[in-house]
């Protein structure tokens, strides 16, 4: 039901005058903290490790082998949230550890978003065979789980990054082709697409110059929603040593590292999970606030 | 209605063979299958033989009927690290994958519906947003890092459960809570269905006649409510296979997933295809049975599809 506040707001975009009331009016109910965490977790410490992270993430002191984070008795400033089996930083392989779920996420984001776009908008402006081609592929994926699909990889091309990479691509395309298949759809009927169509548009360009940027925000909104999904898969696939090779600091491979370690220092185990826990949080929390403002009927979409 | 059944039927079949053929040529990829078999000392004549004894010197076509007609009789070959054959370890490892699965699909689907129902009902009570936050919460966390929260607090700090193995029911709690956790997705998607049922005109009038609350709530908007956590069962058997696949290393539980985690170590081929066959095929066969049961349990689909 509209409130007297809400038919206040409606228009508030067209009718602010300066830059600065339209940024402010964009950013309304912008969810600060997530997005501030989001940026502490994730976003500075993924772009800046280098400068941040206090020791060598993959050097490690063997004197100070499972030292106890700062909070602690035995702790010291040295290591703020203590150090591995191998003496190794905490803080600095979670900093680097930011920047690995980072480069993984967007990478296949990337990767992902555009071979389901592509996909989508084919079968939904095609129908007819093409469609049926693809809903078959579509299928096919389906019925390979993903951790399977991730050992079967692992197993012929060896355990690498680009592997984890191409495993979390191919999982996660099939989302956006349904969508944007759907969209497509009812789109194609418009009368500015057969207007264009008219003026003497080729296919080509009517998909992307007329259709593509209708889909835009359902594409922005399910890329953002996506990150979190990355993220989890990404970091399971390397808990179970099928996704980010060793020694490299990834947040799975570290809550691996210090499992066995639980009955004397379970700070090895479980803050790297809560680097994770946080930045999906914020990530889908964020993502929520994306979508009511640019695309609410994904609303029904359920993640 | 056996129309739509039988195309559905034949995708599933499509689903299956593009699965296998994945799977064939992925591993026909991987390189030459002589290098794995021959040694250093053995002659042109040895490989010659080898090339004809497993059949790899004739047409790729024919190396994947050959396949598959092993692959229909439940052969994928012997185990490198295990002293049976691929088949053999499924067929000993597949009881136990079982009983977690079951235990956990058993004690969270009931539950959650049930919780889902009370939800919506009670909405905006302190239940409601519990329901909430948990669902956002769970929705963030990775289940290997509960699993292990779980195993900290509960076994190695407490001391009141084991941290692994099989053994008697003290061993099932956490694997089977961890394993339940993700459908608890089925809660919100139970309460938003009853939601969407009980904002309904038909509710409307059933207040007006005076039927009894609980007889609304059971006998007509439930029913309807009923059949949208039916459709989400498949996505519930895919996090499943995968769920399993951690939860049974986390636990050291003999199951598939666990056997999955120590083929791909021991770079077991023939084993991880298997495994990987094994999980296509009951997502297929899970897909099939919900899209159908999705159709026999609603009406007004199964009116637009058949005409479709």
């Amino acid at each position: 039901m509209a409130t007297y506040a809400d038919l206040r707001r409606e228009g508030a975009w067209e009718r602010s005058q300066t830059r600065y009331q339209r940024v402010m009016e964009g950013m309304r109910g912008l969810p600060y903290l997530w997005v501030f965490i989001l940026l502490t977790v994730l976003v500075i410490p993924g772009i800046f490790a280098p400068f941040l992270a206090p020791h060598d993430p993959l050097d490690g002191d063997l004197t100070r082998r499972l030292a106890p984070p700062v909070w602690d008795e035995a702790g010291s400033w040295e290591h703020i949230l203590g150090t591995d089996r191998q003496g190794r930083d905490q803080l600095s392989r979670l900093i680097y550890g930011s920047r690995i779920a980072l480069f993984v996420s967007l990478t296949a984001l990337l990767i992902s978003a555009t071979v389901g776009t592509t996909l989508g908008l084919v079968s939904g402006w095609y129908g007819g065979w093409v469609d049926h081609v693809v809903q078959r592929i579509v299928d096919i994926k389906a019925s390979i789980p993903a951790i399977l699909m991730a050992l079967i990889f692992v197993s012929i091309f060896g355990q690498s990054v680009f592997v984890a990479i191409a495993v979390i691509a191919i999982f996660l395309w099939n989302r956006y082709t349904r969508l944007i298949r759907a969209e497509t759809l009812s789109l194609r009927n418009m009368d500015f697409v057969s207007r264009a169509r008219v003026s003497g548009c080729s296919t080509a360009r009517t998909i992307i110059k007329h259709i593509l940027p209708n889909v835009a925000n359902t594409l922005i909104v399910l890329a953002t929603l996506e990150v979190g999904v990355v993220i989890i898969l990404e970091s399971t696939l390397s808990f179970l040593g099928v996704g980010i090779p060793r020694p490299t600091p990834a947040w799975g491979v570290m809550v691996a590292d210090g499992r066995n370690y639980l009955a004397v220092a379970w700070w090895v185990a479980i803050i790297p999970g809560l680097g994770i826990f946080l930045t999906v949080l914020s990530l889908n929390l964020f993502g929520d606030w994306l979508r009511d403002r640019l695309d609410p009927k994904l609303r029904q979409v359920q993640r | 209605m056996q129309r739509y059944i039988l195309i559905r039927l034949f995708h599933g079949v499509i689903a299956f063979l593009g699965v296998t053929i994945i799977i064939f040529s992925l591993v026909r990829l991987s390189g030459d299958p002589l290098d794995n078999l021959l040694s250093e000392e053995d002659d042109e004549e040895t490989a010659q033989y080898i090339l004809e004894l497993w059949g790899l010197d004739r047409p790729l076509a024919v190396q994947y009927f050959t396949y598959m007609r092993n692959v229909l009789q439940f052969e994928f070959g012997p185990s490198f690290s295990f002293d049976a054959s691929a088949g053999e370890l499924i067929a000993r490892r597949l009881p136990n994958t079982l009983l977690l699965g079951g235990l956990a699909t058993a004690i969270s689907f009931p539950l959650s519906i049930a919780i889902g129902v009370l939800t919506a009902v009670k909405r905006d009570s302190a239940l409601d947003y519990g329901g909430k936050t948990l669902a956002i919460v769970g929705q963030a966390t990775p289940d290997f890092w509960i699993a292990i929260i779980l195993i900290w607090i509960f076994a190695v700090t407490l001391g009141w459960l084991p941290t692994s193995g099989k053994g008697g029911v003290e061993h099932l709690v956490l694997p089977v809570i961890v394993l339940a956790l993700p459908s608890a997705a089925t809660l919100r998607l139970m309460r938003s269905a009853m939601l969407n049922q009980l904002d309904s005109e038909y509710v409307k009038l059933a207040r007006i006649k005076g039927l009894p609350e609980w007889k609304i709530i059971w006998k007509h908007a439930f029913r309807n409510a009923a059949i949208v956590p039916l459709t989400f069962m498949s996505v519930i058997i895919g996090q499943l296979v995968s769920g399993s696949i951690v939860v049974e290393t986390i636990f050291a539980w003999p199951g598939m997933g666990q056997l999955a985690i120590q083929a791909i170590n021991a770079r077991d081929y023939h084993v991880v295809q298997a495994l990987a066959l094994m999980g296509s095929t009951i997502l297929i066969l899970m897909h099939l049975v919900t899209d159908i049961a999705y159709v026999y349990a609603d009406p007004r689909i199964r009116f637009t599809r058949m005409n479709r």
